[in-house]
């Protein structure tokens, strides 16, 4: 895949994202936002989501890989420590998670 | 005239507000786009074209593990599905008939979380539905500006700063939208972000086309099915 151009990628990829609007508005006021249907196709995309991002955070590609494993993984564990005991507040989690990287990030403990 | 004024302060308020969370997240999407080699022009045709983080995040991702196109287009496709839920709420509010026309599908495209709260925000205010319309236009435009400006200068950034730096701000975005998805009260929700945070990394490495599809949707089903149980025996 990686040979074709971009732009080329770029279509269908979008498309797969207009999909779900052109139901939303197709489905707007016929079905409730708070059906079974709707549930379920959410725990789907918040499983698909998280699983991104903790595979994006603790085993990524590039130059975050240069970072130390513990640094990510202490940053993010911390971040969500603190999110949680600040009574979800994400500006909390945020500022304790990035931190924690960058100070063990920049000590380069692994 | 009470249009275009209408327009503006929508546009005003978002970039007085909650736009400026929408150009911190988009320099966490720039930096990672120009790590992926990504184009600044295609950058911002996918932003334009997605419009919802964890897709923008996931098809960087995906991209440069050089997975097959349509797995491509499917992960990103249901990263992103929570636009749906969004979509059908929004429309009904903002719509002037019953009947669909090609403009609720602008709307729907540069609709978002921030969007439909600021519609909500002055719906009471603003009783005309075709002024609160224009209200929602130009605040969404104003999401865009500023996710723009935050893509152009993450990507700028990206190709100025020590690589230090480049670390931290790469670490924000995936950060954000983690603790974002956890600030849901829904127990089918927090059991899913846990189920695919363990499930998906490890399907990944069993395929690296089909692990985030086959090990999101086995996750989030486990977690429907487990909270639904709780909800019936409560």
């Amino acid at each position: 895949m990686t040979d074709l151009p971009h732009w080329l990628i770029l279509v269908p990829v979008i498309f797969g994202t207009f999909f779900w609007k052109i139901i939303g508005v197709v489905a707007a006021g016929k079905i409730r936002d708070d059906s079974e249907v709707l549930e379920w196709v959410s725990c789907v995309a918040f499983a698909i989501t998280a699983g991104i991002m903790i595979k994006v955070l603790m085993a990524p590609s590039g130059i975050l890989a240069d970072a130390p494993l513990l640094a990510r993984f202490c940053g993010v564990a911390f971040g969500v420590t603190a999110f949680f005991l600040s009574g979800r507040k994400i500006i909390v989690g945020l500022g304790v998670g990035l931190s924690v990287f960058a100070i063990l990030s920049y000590l380069n403990l692994s | 005239m009470r249009e275009k004024q209408t327009y503006w302060r929508g546009f005003k308020e978002c970039i007085l507000g909650p736009g400026w969370g929408v150009f911190a997240s988009m320099i966490g999407f720039g930096t990672l786009a120009s790590e992926a080699s990504v184009p600044m022009l295609h950058a911002l045709i996918i932003m334009a074209g997605l419009w919802s983080m964890p897709g923008l995040i996931a098809f960087v991702d995906l991209y440069n593990s050089g997975i097959g196109i349509l797995a491509l287009v499917i992960a990103t496709g249901i990263a992103n599905v929570r636009v749906l839920p969004v979509t059908i709420a929004t429309i009904p509010e903002i719509r002037t008939s019953q009947k669909v026309k090609p403009a609720h599908f602008f709307y729907a495209q540069f609709n978002s979380v921030n969007a439909y709260l600021g519609l909500l925000n002055v719906k009471q205010k603003i009783e005309d539905r075709r002024l609160l319309t224009q209200y929602f236009v130009g605040f969404c435009m104003g999401t865009v500006f500023l996710g723009s400006v935050g893509v152009t200068v993450g990507m700028t950034l990206a190709g100025s700063v020590s690589p230090e730096i480049l670390r931290i701000l790469i670490f924000v975005t995936p950060l954000y939208i983690l603790l974002l998805a956890a600030s849901s009260r829904r127990p089918s929700i927090l059991l899913s972000i846990a189920a695919g945070g363990l499930v998906v990394p490890y399907a990944q490495t069993l395929s690296a086309d089909w692990g985030v599809v086959v090990g999101g949707v086995l996750a989030g089903t486990i977690a429907y099915f487990i909270a639904r149980r709780w909800r019936q025996s409560t």
